[in-house]
């Protein structure tokens, strides 16, 4: 056992001799982080690592009374002389489960209500209970969630449906660390539709994607209204994120005139021509011709809506 | 629903394909009470030359690279001042550096830059030259050369965030500045049927983004508003291609023109009681397109360019009240206008006077709104549960252009009705089990689709895929248990099936959409054998599928009716996409000074592409399609040695195989032979790839 732990101990034998004998001068209010090193020395350093622990910020919880914002009945709980729960201590921690998403976001909400949580109440975590605790880590200077290159493990651990997809061969660089699932959503909630940071589906993704806002001479409806409904953005086996292979998603729209029902066919091309079979599903499929699916602005495109240059 | 998160990183982090694999901020020191900080620099090596590792990695050349990640965090307690340099990847094409400087509760600022890479999959021969530029010319070498498509983005980031309390309590100011580049190439093409020939989009974006936010937070009252405005530029507006030919679109194509919007924007929350909150939004911006054409328009007297004006607005409100201790109500409203006021003109008048066209000749600007609203009530129930119902309908009208070449609706609207049952304050087992049934109908359908200016009508045949009718039911299941206290399970299930109902077209088959489904499963094991050692593991599958018919129809008037012919029939496609994915993790404190990381991931998909005859039984025009199967394995071993409390010598081996047969690349060339050739070019990509990444850090941490 080393110093540390013994001064420790000492410590605490002394504050309970002094209850045991009636002596709570130390205890007549809440007590602040010197008092709660005593038993979790390893929080109370990390809680002043962190942003929550910076006494020149008049917001802060060490501010305001230290561990006691957070963490209500510490008076009744070095009183029972410590341990889980005792005094019915509150610890709005992930692991803890006999208190509400609710009331833990509550902690956090009194300080924390503003600016991009002003819609929490809104959002799809609110209304599945999940808590602030359950992404973020408090006693800490890094926070994993708020680092791109980790934060999509946070968000795997429900989402799982969408680690699958960003295992698919086509997808965004989420798993590098170069895109984040906060630059599309909004966690904490939003006005938008799917929790999105922007107001609409498009908005987010003309974000990175601004080419395809046009309007154009020749728009294509689909692509005005929602990407999503070509594209998944969280991953698939179809190039450039189709949600369905290319020709099939073009034939589940478009009439079958002319060459639209066309039957794909898998004869390899061999150096030869290939033929209309082979063009609608083999490299860019219908995008072989019809190149400019997301619109084109060329004045001259007189063979109808054919998007072709 | 409790994260089932631990501090062992599972498998598909990000950090598996990082250049150096570890994330890279140090753990805070819990003895001294500050922020740590640290250094890793080293080198690695790639094995070999790789297309799917290297795609947004920057490694994939063969050969050695610079390892280098910084993370210094400093901050000065008598000021409470914040210092902080980010830096990963700074030896590789994939970096990123950041610099923040903040007085906490006062005022802060940061600088961004970041690099992000994206590396085609593809090797291209082609006789195609120019490639990169907007003058490309095909049949331009005499003999096919290889080329490596791909695309980088420079992206510089700027904000300043300001606390105004000196003006106002609880007031304070967000500002934030992006600008990046997006150069290099990527695939394209032209074609007429037959004629295919192969090009490359020369691409050369830059996109700029600007927002100012004020944001006032009070105990009662929360606003947050502003202005966001975004710019868009293209210094390749045209692509002229010289050979071309004449089977081929006329020249030139039209590359994406530049585009711009600004935009106000005002939300807000407001606490009226301890159990009565609401919410709102408003905003509004306008977006504008007008580049002058990149070639003449039809008649002298058209507009030169588009003039595009798109205004966009939207209005939410909402309002939670816990009513008792025990239940809660929603209700939110949210309205969406995106109104495309471009002036319309004849742009394409042979089209106006064409007998067979499908258009008017002019432009169409395409305008919709979107409706939502929500009820929704959750009720505590005891032990620990929670009863959920709800309620969503959401309607969208869309203008109705004067001539349609798909059939066409203005109006869907789907109702959507919840059930949940969820557990989530219990010690040992949490989860909820969640119903969904949402059912879509619209308005009548216009039955004039295809018809044709002179006034031969007809009606279509497939009724689109976002507007037909369609039902969907959904069921979720989630289960997190922790038998024993250092072992927790977490399974998640996830159902979802959709029927599409074909209109009254008269059609003899009712082609188009049919079936829909989704599926995912998910076992997910974490264990902590000791204050030492911790594993994961995990099982997923996810499978998709879509089926729907097609054929040939008649010529016209009766256009509404299926060949069904030997050689045009009626056939089906069920389509349906499977991966199954595993992976293991381990975190092991060997000794003091030794630990060792391992992760491991293996991905199997398998793409079903089935087709199949419906009619006549004598046609032989359906045959199968290969499926296509993609395999994915990845494992990274990691050790690290401390050599002293502040340095550390790590080292790491990620060794990535992928697998593919995508048949649709490597069964294919571009026109060979003839007037129309463009030589026969092919795309490729290597259906083998074995990479090993294998690198040494020398690591310092501080303070």
């Amino acid at each position: 056992m080393g110093c540390p732990q013994i001064a420790l101990r000492a410590g605490l034998a002394a504050l309970l001799a002094l209850l045991a004998f009636g002596v709570t001068p130390a205890l007549a209010q809440e007590p602040g982080p010197e008092v709660c090193k005593a038993c979790h020395a390893d929080k109370v350093a990390s809680f002043f690592a962190s942003k929550h622990g910076v006494r020149t910020d008049s917001r802060t919880p060490i501010s305001n009374g230290g561990c006691v914002v957070c963490h209500a009945n510490a008076a009744e709980h070095v009183k029972a002389g410590g341990g889980k729960g005792a005094g019915g201590i509150v610890n709005p921690g992930r692991s803890n489960h006999a208190i509400s998403a609710e009331a833990k976001n509550a902690i956090c909400l009194a300080c924390h209500q503003g600016g991009q949580r002003i819609h929490w109440d809104r959002s799809a975590h609110a209304n599945n209970e999940v808590a602030c605790t359950n992404c973020h880590m408090i006693h800490t200077a890094h926070d994993d969630v708020r680092d791109k290159l980790t934060q999509s493990d946070v968000c795997f651990s429900c989402h799982r449906d969408k680690r699958a997809g960003f295992n698919l061969p086509y997808r965004h660089p989420i798993k590098e660390g170069k895109v984040a699932c906060s630059d599309c959503h909004n966690a904490h909630g939003s006005a938008g539709e799917h929790m999105l940071v922007r107001d609409s589906v498009n908005d987010t993704c003309y974000q990175c994607h601004m080419e395809m806002r046009g309007p154009f001479i020749r728009n294509h409806e689909p692509v005005q209204e929602d990407c999503t409904l070509c594209h998944n953005p969280h991953g698939t086996t179809n190039p450039n994120l189709l949600k369905v292979r290319v020709p099939f998603l073009c034939q589940s729209c478009h009439q079958p005139t002319s060459h639209h029902g066309t039957i794909p066919g898998a004869a390899p091309v061999n150096g030869g021509n290939p033929a209309i079979a082979q063009a609608v599903i083999m490299a860019r499929g219908c995008l072989n011709c019809h190149t400019e699916i997301h619109g084109s602005n060329n004045p001259t495109d007189n063979s109808g809506r054919a998007f072709r240059h | 629903m409790k994260a089932m998160r631990r501090k062992v990183v599972l498998p598909l982090a990000g950090a598996l394909l990082a250049a150096s694999g570890v994330a890279i901020a140090a753990d805070d020191d819990a003895d001294s009470g500050e922020p740590a900080s640290s250094i890793a620099a080293g080198v690695g090596s790639v094995s070999k030359d790789n297309q799917h590792f290297g795609e947004y990695s920057g490694l994939k050349d063969k050969g050695g690279y610079g390892l280098l990640d910084v993370y210094i965090n400093k901050r000065y307690d008598d000021t409470g001042t914040w210092v902080t340099l980010t830096g990963r990847n700074l030896g590789l094409d994939s970096r990123d550096l950041r610099f923040e400087n903040e007085r906490q509760g006062n005022w802060g600022y940061f600088i961004d830059f970041s690099e992000t890479p994206r590396n085609d999959p593809f090797t291209v021969s082609t006789r195609l030259t120019g490639i990169g530029t907007n003058s490309e010319k095909i049949l331009g070498s005499a003999t096919p050369q290889q080329y490596e498509l791909g695309t980088k983005r420079k992206a510089w980031t700027l904000g300043f965030d300001k606390s105004l309390t000196g003006l106002l309590p609880g007031l304070s100011v967000r500002m934030r500045f992006r600008d990046e580049d997006k150069d290099g190439t990527r695939l394209f093409g032209e074609g007429t049927f037959t004629n295919l020939a192969f090009l490359v989009d020369p691409i050369s974006y830059n996109t700029k983004q600007a927002e100012v936010t004020f944001n006032y937070t009070a105990a009662k009252l929360q606003l947050s508003g502003g202005y966001y405005g975004t710019w868009f530029t293209n210094k390749n507006l045209a692509l002229s291609i010289q050979n071309n030919p004449a089977a081929y679109p006329t020249q030139p194509f039209a590359l994406p023109p530049g585009n711009q919007s600004n935009g106000l924007n005002l939300g807000g929350g407001y606490n009226f009681s301890d159990s009565l909150r609401g919410t709102f939004k408003a905003s509004y911006s306008r977006a504008t397109q007008n580049d002058a054409f990149v070639a003449a328009t039809a008649t002298p007297t058209l507009p030169a360019s588009l003039n595009a004006v798109v205004d966009t607005t939207e209005i939410q409100g909402g309002l939670n009240w816990r009513a008792t201790s025990k239940l809660t109500v929603r209700a939110d409203y949210r309205y969406y206008n995106h109104d495309d006021k471009t002036p319309v003109y004849t742009y394409f008048p042979a089209q106006a006077a064409s007998a067979t066209s499908t258009n008017v000749g002019t432009n169409e600007p395409l305008s919709y709104r979107k409706e939502k609203s929500t009820l929704e009530a959750n009720y505590r129930l005891p032990m620990g549960f929670r009863l959920t119902g709800g309620a969503d309908y959401e309607s969208i009208w869309r203008n109705n252009p004067p001539l349609v070449s798909v059939d066409f609706r203005d109006k869907t609207y789907e109702t959507t009705w919840r059930a949940e049952l969820r557990r989530s304050m219990s010690d040992s087992l949490i989860g909820a089990i969640g119903l969904l049934q949402s059912s879509r109908r619209g308005s009548s359908w216009n039955t004039q689709a295809l018809a044709q200016v002179n006034g031969v009508a007809t009606t279509g045949v497939i009724a689109p895929l976002n507007l037909i009718d369609r039902d969907r039911d959904t069921i979720r299941l989630t289960l997190t248990w922790t038998p024993i206290d250092p072992l927790s399970l977490n399974f998640r299930a996830d159902n979802s099936r959709d029927s599409y109902f074909a209109p009254p077209f008269g059609n003899a088959y009712g082609v188009g959409p049919q079936k829909g489904k989704g599926n995912d499963y998910s076992l997910d094991a974490g264990y902590a054998f000791n204050d030492r050692v911790s594993g994961s593991m995990f099982f997923q599958r996810n499978d998709n599928g879509y089926r729907s018919s097609d054929c040939t129809v008649n010529a016209a008037p009766a256009q509404n009716q299926c060949a069904n012919s030997n050689a045009s029939p009626v056939w089906a496609s069920n389509l349906s996409s499977a991966s199954n994915t595993w992976g293991l993790g381990l975190r092991a404190k060997v000794t003091e000074k030794f630990g060792v990381n391992f992760d491991f991931s293996d991905t199997k998909v398998t793409d079903v592409l089935g087709t199949s005859l419906i009619s006549p039984a004598t046609s032989t025009g359906v045959t199968a399609l290969p499926d296509i199967h993609t395999k994915v394995m990845t494992f990274k071993l990691t050790g690290s040695y401390d050599l002293d409390q502040q340095s550390a010598v790590r080292a790491f081996w990620v060794y990535n195989r992928y697998r593919s047969d995508d048949w649709t690349w490597s069964y294919w060339n571009y026109t060979a032979t003839g007037a129309s050739s463009d030589g026969g070019t092919t795309v490729t990509q290597n259906p083998n790839q074995t990479v090993n990444f294998v690198g040494v850090q020398y690591v310092y941490r501080f303070h």
